[in-house]
């Protein structure tokens, strides 16, 4: 066998007749190794081709990661985002010389002393966080020194574009990406699924009103301020300020007065822009009509309390009167008419007894009276004995000066072509009455809103006075003041609430510090500024057209009344 | 011997067409991630200009900029006019003209 085999590798001397068998034996021998060979291959591959722990280490793998969305204002402007950053850390371990890393890196790092740099250097740990946002420009100076042991990593971090602008609405993340406050909280899951939310707010809009709320208060020396602009059509909020703000790209910097929102968290008595709402509601009950009078030249007391008005009047107001003069008296005196019941009921339905309904975590419950009487009822016309935040307010306001009916305000940018939820509290005769009384309170002369016209626009409005409780009384000194102002008055389309805290009487306003002269000049400006934007042409008031949206010929004044008489 | 041979045979043509396949399959699966990540950069990139647009185009600083570089003012309003306040080319008198 042995030698059969070796004679068909190596023939000793090939004989003609064992040829033929010699080259059949090296033919299944080739063979069969080449079979050996192929199926070896074969079984690699099949091995190879069905076990996916081997083929997934040959591509790449896949990017589970999925960026926090975009908020953007409702035209689009980006004002909060995810961009990808590199984190500075260090090493100590690997760090061949902690001295010259800390003498080279410390002038570099805004953050960091050498001292401090080669104290944490001397730890017995493996990272040292030195920067969570490099900018590349550093990047690229650290690069350039070569300092074994220090290290960066990508990581994304949340950018806020426009910084102080509208940082209450929009809140911030804390480190491990999650909203913490505003619609960052409130939208977290949407966000974080890489949704965008697109808000109601104008940035534009935002920036007038911020700035020029931002001026008042700097003028008359208050500690704070609050701004709201809202769609009276639609009920979405163009811009919501609350002043003093903070930067949310630097939140853990901030102040508690500046990460409080004045405009949805503070509850606040409004003073005398629940007027407003007084004289629409005393139409609608029909507790009160054009041509009433009411006896305003005595202080009113009820109980221990007294109810008195900042310039008395010798003589009857009409109910327009009472509110371009706004007489507490009067206004109590109406809502004596309306009734308390009624009062609350409508108060109901305007949203001011419910915790406000808007898209921030940032909300306020009202305050309101345990029992809800006689007294209560007066001091509430006048907007006191009830707290509730800016934005019920505007909501509310908006309802009685616009076209009658409420629509619940929104920060969310609403579909134009989706319908518009709203209750109808108000008829359209009785909303054009008010809406016709509050541009008297801008256009009058004895108005106490003159500061608000704004030539052309048609500004009405109504001006807020309030003492501020202090230690469980109202302060002489410390007041609260506000306007709320509509335009145009033939067909009210925005609403702008303006609030300034603790103004402080200024030689240049004769020492005065009230509504008339703090809040009413912002409206002007504001409504100047933000009327072009918004596509809102100035009219001619006189223009028939016009006057057929208003109420024509109301009386305010002493002389015309005796006219009227004869 | 012939059914070995064509077993065999079998194996190994099929064993090298599905690994190719795979092979192929897998580049394709690595061109496509590299696609991906080229795309997430690109978004990332964007991303940071889109930032970047937002912050040079905030209302503070397009104001400053305005008033600093534009010699505009704002319009008073008894200079804007609603279209209807134009009127028509009166035709008679322009022939009247002629």
């Amino acid at each position: 066998m042995k030698r059969a085999f070796l004679e068909i590798i190596w023939p000793a001397k090939p004989q003609p007749a064992q040829s033929k068998r010699i080259a059949l034996g090296r033919l299944s021998v080739g063979t069969f190794f080449a079979l050996f060979c192929f199926s070896i291959i074969g079984a690699k591959a099949f091995y190879l081709a069905t076990t996916p722990e081997l083929r997934s280490q040959f591509s790449a793998a896949k990017q589970t990661t999925i960026e926090r969305g975009l908020i953007t204002d409702r035209n689009g402007k980006v004002l909060a985002t995810s961009v990808p950053v590199k984190i500075l850390h260090a090493d100590p371990k690997l760090i061949l010389d902690p001295f010259e890393t800390a003498e080279k890196l410390a002038p570099l790092l805004p953050n960091w002393t050498k001292e401090r740099l080669l104290e944490r250097f001397a730890k017995k740990t493996r990272y040292v966080e030195l920067e969570r946002r490099l900018t590349p420009n550093r990047h690229k100076q650290i690069l350039m020194l070569g300092l074994p042991g220090i290290a960066v990593s990508p990581t994304n971090t949340r950018l806020y574009p426009h910084g102080n602008e509208a940082a209450h609405i929009l809140g911030t993340i804390d480190v491990d990406g999650k909203g913490i406050a505003g619609v960052e909280k409130q939208f977290n899951d949407v966000l974080a699924k890489g949704d965008s939310v697109t808000l109601s707010i104008d940035v534009g809009v935002q920036a007038i009103i911020r700035a020029e709320i931002q001026k008042q208060i700097d003028a008359f020396e208050a500690i704070g301020g609050a701004g709201i602009v809202l769609d009276i059509k639609t009920g979405e909020l163009l811009a919501l300020t609350s002043l003093p703000d903070f930067n949310p790209n630097h939140f853990a910097k901030a102040v508690d007065d500046a990460r409080f929102n004045r405009a949805t968290k503070g509850v606040f008595e409004m003073g005398s822009i629940f007027k407003v709402l007084n004289t629409a509601i005393a139409l609608e009950s029909g507790a009160a009509s054009m041509g009433q009078y009411y006896e305003v030249s005595k202080p009113l007391r009820i109980a221990k309390h007294r109810i008195a008005d900042y310039h008395m009047m010798d003589r009857d107001l009409s109910l327009s009167e009472v509110l371009v003069y706004s007489s507490n008296i009067g206004s109590a005196r109406i809502a004596e008419a309306i009734g308390a019941p009624a009062q609350r009921a409508y108060m109901k339905r305007l949203g001011l007894l419910d915790r406000l309904s808007l898209e921030l975590p940032e909300v306020a419950s009202p305050l309101i009276p345990k029992r809800w009487e006689r007294l209560s009822a007066m001091t509430i016309s006048y907007g006191h004995g009830m707290s509730v935040t800016p934005v019920h307010a505007s909501a509310a306001i908006a309802a009685a000066a616009g076209d009658g009916t409420y629509r619940a305000p929104t920060l969310l940018k609403i579909d134009p072509l989706a319908p518009v939820l709203e209750e109808r509290i108000f008829s359209a005769d009785n909303a054009k009455a008010v809406r016709s009384m509050m541009r008297l309170v801008v256009s009058h002369k004895d108005g106490t809103g003159n500061f608000a016209e704004a030539p052309g626009y048609l500004v009405g409005g109504k001006t807020g006075t309030a003492e501020k409780i202090v230690n469980g009384g109202y302060s002489k000194d410390k007041n609260m003041v506000s306007f709320v102002g509509t335009f145009p008055a033939h067909d009210p389309a925005y609403l702008i609430f303006v609030m300034v805290d603790e103004p402080k009487g200024q030689k240049f306003s004769y020492g005065y510090a009230t509504a008339g002269w703090v809040a009413a000049p912002a409206i002007r400006q504001i409504v100047e500024q933000i009327a072009p934007k918004l596509g809102v042409l100035p009219v001619d008031e006189n223009a028939p057209e016009i006057r057929q949206n208003l109420v024509p010929n109301i009386r305010i004044g002493k002389e015309e009344k005796i006219r009227a008489a004869l | 011997m012939r059914i070995l041979l064509l077993i065999a045979l079998i194996l190994v043509f099929s064993g090298t067409g599905l690994y190719m396949t795979t092979h192929s399959f897998d580049s394709r699966a690595d061109e496509l991630a590299a696609l991906e990540a080229q795309i997430k950069f690109e978004n990332q990139q964007s991303a940071i200009l889109n930032a970047e647009w937002s912050y040079l185009s905030r209302p503070e600083r397009v104001l400053s900029l305005s008033s600093s570089l534009l010699e505009l003012q704002p319009i008073s309003t008894d200079r804007v006019l609603p279209l209807e306040a134009i009127p028509f080319r009166n035709n008679a008198s322009e022939e009247q003209a002629r």
